[in-house]
């Protein structure tokens, strides 16, 4: 159980090694923040589709599964949606049409093929949970990154103070350019380390 | 005694082939050409230019150095130096220096070596690290502080109204480009001396339009360049620019002056003709041109920037692969 929990967390990371998830990845990640925010969301969504796919997994005819994946995952990410736009108006406005887009992410659909539509209960949750884990972890490193170097800030809070002798904040990391230099950089390190853990470098 | 010391036998590894134009000699040829804009951007721009020229050389040598070692590549490469003195002439006079070290590491590490080094890059490295320093600093890339060195000869003509007119206007804030882009100015004739004896706003190297014609000249004479590539480059602007000069005469500049403002001139002559980032096919050559060249009139005349030259030849660069592909030559007999 806790072998399912740890590998997604680094192994199985599902940005840097399976890369699925790429769109909110890429777009949401401009400041630490969003990414901790899309990533707690895409955490809570695919933890509760991958409780109610575990136990229904017998009942669900093998024909017509996708579709009803895609309704249970849906239904979480209306609840998201909703929670979200009552209790955190300015965030559900930063992340915009991103968290519907929650539905289509192929990390939680992927999930439910996968694993939990294979596995009962308890593991389906030490799966999803560190799989949610682990994407949420990459988000808020690469939402830090682009938030350093492109505001100076982090999670808000004034790291660098920018002005006329001061930091002079790179653009490009907050635009989409930023996310996919940053992104294969950070992908870069990940296949590194692993090279050097295994002792290939 | 061994035999092969007895015949006197060199032992060299491949290639045997002694060809007149060799990588070596290639980068020679192109550094010769590139003193000419860049001794240019000097005399009209003074020191802040050697400054920014020199800077950007040395972090292109040191940040190519260090990270090939890192990588342990031990294949010899001096085309660093040429990047960074490229990158140097695309950039404003007055740019930063650190920022513009920046963007050479940029174009150097992340654009030429990440992609296999040499001759693997698919983008040109120096355009590359153009636009990533655009998109990072987009009021820094854009400020023109520095004011040419003016003409001496022709300022003193006062005498033409056309010449008076023209010297003050392409000495103000804006470089002219902006001005055609956002307050509508058109620019005569008249304007053609003082453009091509370098006094107009903009890039370091490519101010002195005459410098780079000298430098386009030595590329082509030695045989570092293709003449197809800047022949259709050339070409398909002064085509475009002809029609649309041709239909609407008031809002459009005319053809002969257009070519010697902005960056046409400088991609042209050391972008466009950039072996590595270009198609190796000759008819291929011939559409890389021209659709650089089409793309860079369509930027400039109707979409929110007021140059694209460096985007049009990226572009272009992107698509090379593809345009190699259906430009292959047909094998005889088959």
């Amino acid at each position: 159980m806790l072998k399912e929990f740890i590998k997604g967390l680094w192994k199985d990371n599902p940005v840097l090694r399976q890369l699925l998830g790429m769109c909110p990845t890429l777009a949401v990640t401009t400041t630490a923040l969003n990414g901790m925010a899309m990533g707690l969301a895409t955490t809570f969504v695919v933890v509760s589709a991958g409780i109610v796919v575990s136990l229904s997994r017998k009942l669900i005819p093998k024909q017509v599964r996708i579709p009803v994946f895609t309704v249970i995952i849906a239904t979480f990410v209306t609840v998201v949606d909703m929670v979200l736009k009552a209790y955190f108006p300015q965030l559900s406005s930063a992340l915009g049409p991103y968290v519907p887009l929650i539905v289509v992410n192929c990390l939680i659909l992927g999930r439910q093929e996968a694993f939990t539509s294979k596995n009962p209960i308890h593991l389906a949750i030490s799966d999803t949970f560190g799989m949610g884990l682990g994407f949420t972890f990459i988000l808020i490193v690469l939402g830090s990154v682009r938030e350093l170097i492109g505001a100076g800030t982090w999670f808000g809070t004034v790291i660098f103070p920018t002005g006329p002798a001061g930091f002079k904040p790179l653009v490009i990391m907050v635009l989409p350019a930023g996310a996919f230099i940053t992104l294969g950089l950070i992908a870069a390190l990940y296949n590194l380390i692993n090279l050097k853990v295994k002792g290939e470098v | 005694m061994d035999i092969k010391d007895k015949l006197k036998l060199g032992i060299k590894a491949a290639p045997h082939i002694k060809e007149s134009m060799d990588m070596q000699k290639m980068m020679k040829i192109t550094m010769l050409a590139l003193l000419f804009p860049a001794a240019g951007s000097i005399y009209l721009f003074g020191m802040k230019a050697f400054w920014l020229i020199l800077t950007c050389m040395i972090t292109a040598v040191l940040s190519d150095k260090i990270f090939r070692k890192l990588r342990g590549e031990t294949t010899p490469d001096k085309s660093s130096v040429i990047t960074g003195v490229i990158t140097a002439l695309v950039l404003p006079p007055s740019f930063p220096l650190w920022a513009a070290a920046l963007g050479v590491i940029f174009a150097i590490v992340i654009v030429k070596n990440i992609f296999g080094g040499l001759g693997n890059n698919i983008f040109n490295p120096a355009l590359m690290g153009r636009a990533f320093l655009t998109a990072a600093f987009p009021v820094l890339i854009t400020t023109y502080a520095l004011i040419p060195r003016p003409v001496p000869f022709l300022n003193n003509n006062t005498n033409s109204s056309i010449a008076e007119t023209a010297a003050t206007k392409a000495v103000t804030a804006a470089t002219p480009l902006s001005k055609v882009r956002f307050e509508n100015k058109n620019y005569n004739i008249g304007a053609l001396p003082y453009f091509i004896l370098g006094e107009k706003k903009g890039s370091t190297g490519e101010t002195f339009s005459l410098m780079i014609l000298m430098g386009l000249a030595v590329l082509l004479a030695a045989g570092a360049a293709d003449w197809r590539l800047p022949l259709s480059y050339f070409g398909t602007v002064f085509l475009f620019f002809t029609v649309l000069w041709i239909v609407d005469p008031v809002n459009y500049i005319s053809p002969v002056v257009a070519i010697f403002m902005g960056g046409i001139l400088l991609g042209g002559t050391y972008m466009v003709t950039d072996p590595v980032t270009t198609p190796v096919t000759p008819a291929g050559k011939w559409i890389f041109g021209a659709g650089a060249g089409i793309l860079t009139v369509v930027i400039r005349c109707f979409s929110g920037y007021p140059e694209g030259v460096m985007f049009s030849i990226l572009l272009m660069n992107a698509v090379t692969p593809l345009i190699n592909r259906y430009t292959r030559p047909r094998i005889y007999g088959t």
